[in-house]
């Protein structure tokens, strides 16, 4: 699963055009963040901010692979979700985790396009604001283990 | 005797009986004067003074004759008297000091002395007062006489206009008038017009005559007018009178005194007679009697005449009335019978007089007659009673009914005469009016209704409820056309009044069979008095008739709806288990019903477009809101994630980070802009301006292009291709537009799995498929596939999907060609794209 996952996103690693999986993925430290979001761009802006100020971030497009991705991995502080994917709306993905005793108690920051998730700790309009997102990531997921990014560490 | 003495007149006597004898004549109880020889006064006595006023001065010494009226007469006196006759009884007439005028009779003779004329002797003798008395007498004579001939000429005749002329003549005659018009007031013009002139061989009056027989007076104009404003005689000296129009004229006529009185009915005046004398006359009581009691005659004439033409009027008007004209005592007993009553009743005026009047009342409506007879007694007239008689064949008539009662001489109500009017043909006449309104009434209001109904389901339920009220149907129908807009099928649907759906629920459509296919191709409004009694009724299969079931049918109407162009929107359907319920009315309504229908329709339809057109752009500008969102959000945290490192970098960022981030940026920008340019093409589709840059194209090479800009994305060995050369001519572009959509969907919904893309052709035909072995989507799902902002769409479709194929089919569309889709879900999806190879421009 993971090597399928691997395979999509760092396909288009001579360019950045995806997230690079964060070495957490790896086993080299823990992840903080679980990013959920289709639109391509938005993944990869995403990706960037939280790893810029030293989070451990994974990305994935789909519910499905959201769901693998917990199953295998272990417990993210914080799900950054979009409200719109391929296969599941992001109320599918909220409910299923809720359901889930092992997954229930991790916060959910909402990203949305057309509207507001309302079962969700916090929740954001694209565009959406820089400093108020790292100020939501750092209330749920508290400030990275690291302190500074880690590319440049 | 001083003045005697003093006078220059000789002293005939100088003896004593002279003295006595002077005395007798100086008081003498006539007048007495002496003439000389040249006519002057020599001596007049006392009573000679006294009768004319003057004092001895003024009167001894002048002429005799200024004191005459008559100049002839004096002259022929005194011619007479010096040829020594003796003068007897002479009349002459006399000038008082005080102007007025003494009628005398003069007894003369001479004194001769020596064969000399010494003077007259003269005895004046008053008459004025016999005279008076004399024209008095003869005047009343010759009134009574005007009086007595016209009242004769009155009593003969028959018309005012026969006997004007006459009785003109009559008065001119009798009372030495010259001229006589008349006048009579003419209604509609509401002045006098000269209906007729008569006037004496003494004057010529031609162009007097003319002028007056062309005027025509107002009210207050000219004599004729004066008197007819004040109802009253007048008196005119044309030379002084300020408002008399014919003045010139009449004077050269030689005409000089006026007077008109007027004629009379009733104290209305009716018209006016005028007369013209050659001398000025003087208002005088007499003639002002004679001239009333004229008006008076003729007025009674005038009014006599009215009432008899009155009478023979209502006689005839009896005599000839298509009404039924009866009188009959308070018993009931008719008295009388007109031709009109024999021509309704058809009972003769023998067989009817005489026989109660119920003859003519139905049993049922006896009662009716008591009521009457008791408001009658009261004194009541009833009129436009409406109520039913019969005849003599024993026919109702619908008869409306006046009854008023009849007095006799001392005002006691004797009877009735009753107006019985036929009114069953008015009545016939009046329901179909009514009809009419009613029909026009319940179109009116079914126009405002479905005039201020936009929805078509709304309108057609509203068009069949009315519709199947106005016709009192027992149910009612409508069945109607309606075409998807967005895949153009078409569909029937319908909407029932008068039955629950369940009705009908369980049987087909009606179809074009024998009975309702007339309808569904517009030929026409079908009306059955009973449908199972119509040849064409049961002739189709399966049921051979009514399906069992279904509500009974005896009486049908169908009526088809139409719109403009005379395409058949659907039909109107009605039913009624009872035979022979729908009338031509009936027909009429449903048929102008049906007109309202299709306007509603219409008006439904332009506003179901216009909504949809308005919802369109509504969720387009919301999709293009939401569709930039993405882009923008990723652009804008690239851009300030980058600033932010910028500012707060301790160290110096590395130029391959740097450069990597500006990448990515550009990348959302590129993103964004096809985004923009996607967006674009829609409204250019939507309104219709797609237009294409033709070149020649490889549609192989073009595939090929598009595919490689993709070739990162895919997995490796995920790609599959069989590409063949074909060439043509096309848009570019806009055809690896198409091509990028279509693939980069099989990317995004191809699970990663394989896809394979191939490009074949035949002479005239490019065919481009690209298959994909991805999750695939349902059968519901295909069709909502190409909708572009469809409400139906959940709205995560709207992520770049929708979007993107909506804009390939319709640019395939626009060149020609189609776009086609199979799937199932999980099973993959494979979108075939099938071109003209040559495009011509434009479509």
């Amino acid at each position: 699963m993971t090597d399928r996952r691997e395979t999509r996103y760092d396909s288009a690693s001579g360019r950045a055009r995806s997230p690079r999986p964060h070495a957490a993925d790896r086993g080299r430290s823990p992840v903080h963040v679980l990013i959920i979001e289709d639109d391509a761009g938005s993944r990869r802006a995403l990706v960037n901010v939280l790893e810029d100020r030293g989070y451990a971030v994974a990305a994935v497009g789909t519910v499905t692979d959201a769901l693998d991705w917990l199953s295998e991995q272990p417990r993210p502080q914080l799900i950054v979700l979009d409200l719109m994917l391929p296969d599941m709306e992001g109320w599918d993905f909220r409910h299923l985790q809720k359901k889930d005793p092992r997954l229930a108690a991790i916060p959910v920051i909402g990203v949305s396009a057309v509207g507001k998730l309302v079962d969700v700790e916090y929740s954001f309009r694209k565009p959406l604001d820089y400093d108020e997102f790292l100020a939501a990531v750092e209330q749920y997921a508290g400030r990275p283990t690291e302190g500074k990014p880690r590319r440049h560490g | 005797m001083t003045m005697y003495g003093q006078s220059s007149s000789p002293s005939p006597v100088s003896d004593p009986g002279v003295e006595e004898l002077r005395d007798f004549f100086e008081n003498a109880v006539d007048g007495m004067h002496w003439v000389g020889p040249d006519g002057t006064i020599l001596w007049a006595n006392r009573a000679e003074l006294e009768l004319l006023g003057y004092r001895r001065e003024e009167y001894l010494g002048r002429p005799i004759a200024e004191f005459h009226v008559d100049p002839p007469v004096i002259d022929d006196i005194l011619a007479r008297l010096r040829r020594n006759e003796v003068l007897r009884n002479c009349e002459a007439r006399l000038r008082c000091k005080d102007g007025s005028i003494r009628h005398v009779v003069i007894n003369s003779s001479v004194l001769w002395r020596d064969g000399e004329f010494v003077h007259t002797r003269c005895v004046t003798r008053d008459v004025t007062e016999q005279k008076r008395n004399q024209a008095e007498r003869e005047r009343v004579t010759r009134h009574l006489a005007v009086e007595y001939a016209i009242t004769k000429l009155l009593a003969d005749a028959t018309r005012f206009d026969e006997v004007a002329p006459r009785l003109l003549r009559t008065v001119c005659e009798v009372g030495r008038w010259d001229v006589g018009t008349v006048w009579i007031v003419d209604e509609p013009t509401h002045a006098l017009r000269c209906i007729d002139v008569w006037h004496t061989e003494a004057v010529d009056i031609d162009t007097f005559e003319a002028d007056t027989r062309r005027r025509a007076f107002a009210l207050g104009v000219g004599l004729p007018g004066r008197v007819w404003a004040e109802a009253r005689s007048h008196w005119v000296d044309i030379l002084k009178d300020s408002n008399f129009p014919r003045a010139p004229l009449a004077m050269s006529a030689g005409l000089r005194g006026a007077a008109g009185f007027p004629v009379r009915v009733r104290e209305r005046v009716v018209g006016v007679l005028e007369f013209f004398s050659r001398h000025s006359v003087e208002p005088d009581s007499d003639l002002l009697r004679l001239f009333d009691a004229i008006g008076a005659q003729v007025g009674q004439f005038a009014e006599r005449r009215e009432a008899e033409e009155l009478r023979d009027r209502l006689a005839a008007i009896v005599d000839s009335s298509d009404d039924a004209i009866v009188s009959k005592t308070l018993e009931g007993t008719i008295t009388s019978w007109n031709r009109g009553a024999e021509q309704t009743f058809g009972y003769t005026a023998a067989e009817a007089i005489g026989r109660h009047v119920t003859l003519i009342i139905p049993p049922e409506r006896r009662h009716e007659e008591d009521l009457i007879l008791a408001r009658l007694r009261a004194g009541e007239k009833i009129a436009q009673y409406e109520t039913v008689r019969q005849t003599k064949d024993g026919r109702r008539l619908d008869v409306a009914l006046t009854v008023s009662p009849v007095r006799n001489a001392e005002g006691r109500i004797v009877g009735a005469s009753k107006v019985v009017r036929d009114v069953t043909e008015r009545n016939r006449a009046g329901a179909a009016l009514a009809a009419h309104a009613h029909t026009m009434q319940v179109l009116n209001r079914i126009g405002a209704v479905v005039a201020s109904t936009l929805d078509q389901e709304n309108v057609v339920q509203r068009v069949t409820d009315l519709a199947t009220d106005a016709t009192s149907a027992e149910f009612g129908a409508f069945f109607y056309n309606v075409i998807d807009p967005e895949s153009g099928e078409a569909f029937q649907l319908y909407a029932l009044s008068g039955a629950p759906r369940e009705a009908f629920a369980k049987f087909p459509k009606p179809r074009a069979t024998a009975i309702f296919g007339p309808t569904f191709r517009g030929e026409g409004v079908i009306r059955l008095d009973d449908v199972t009694a119509d040849p064409r009724y049961g002739r189709s299969a399966p049921y051979h008739g009514m399906p069992p079931g279904h509500l009974p049918v005896r009486s049908y109407l169908a009526v088809p709806v139409k719109d403009r162009s005379g395409e058949v929107l659907g039909g109107l359907f009605f039913g009624h288990s009872g035979v022979g319920m729908f009338t031509h009315q009936h027909e009429q309504i449903v048929e102008g019903i049906a007109a309202w229908a299709s306007i509603a329709l219409e008006n439904a339809r332009l506003h179901a477009d216009t909504e949809r057109a308005v919802q369109g752009r509504d969720e387009f500008l919301s999709v293009a809101a939401h569709e930039l969102r993405n882009p923008l959000n990723a652009l804008q945290l690239q851009l300030v994630s980058l600033a932010r490192m910028a500012e707060g970098g301790r160290d110096a960022l590395p130029r391959e980070w740097v450069c990597n981030r500006l990448q990515q940026a550009t990348d959302d920008v590129a993103s964004l802009v096809r985004l923009v340019h996607n967006l674009l093409d829609v409204g250019r589709i939507t309104a219709g301006r797609l237009d294409f840059e033709l070149e020649d194209v490889d549609y192989g090479s073009v595939v090929r292009n598009v595919l490689h800009r993709f070739r990162q994305q895919f997995v490796d060995g995920q790609l599959a291709v069989d590409i063949a050369r074909v060439g043509g001519r096309s848009d570019r572009l806009r055809l690896e537009q198409i091509v990028t959509n279509l693939v980069s969907n099989a990317i995004k919904f191809g699970d990663r799995k394989p896809i394979r893309v191939t490009v074949a052709a035949d002479a005239d035909t490019v065919r481009i498929v690209v298959a994909d072995r991805g999750i695939g989507i349902d059968l519901d799902r295909q069709q909502q596939l190409f909708t572009r902002f469809s409400r139906a769409v959940p709205r995560r479709e709207y992520g770049g999907f929708g979007l993107g194929l909506w804009i390939a089919r319709e640019t395939v569309r626009a060149m020609g060609g189609q776009l086609t889709l199979e799937s199932a879900p999980g099973a993959g999806s494979t979108f075939s794209v099938s071109l003209p190879r040559e495009l011509t421009g434009r479509r």
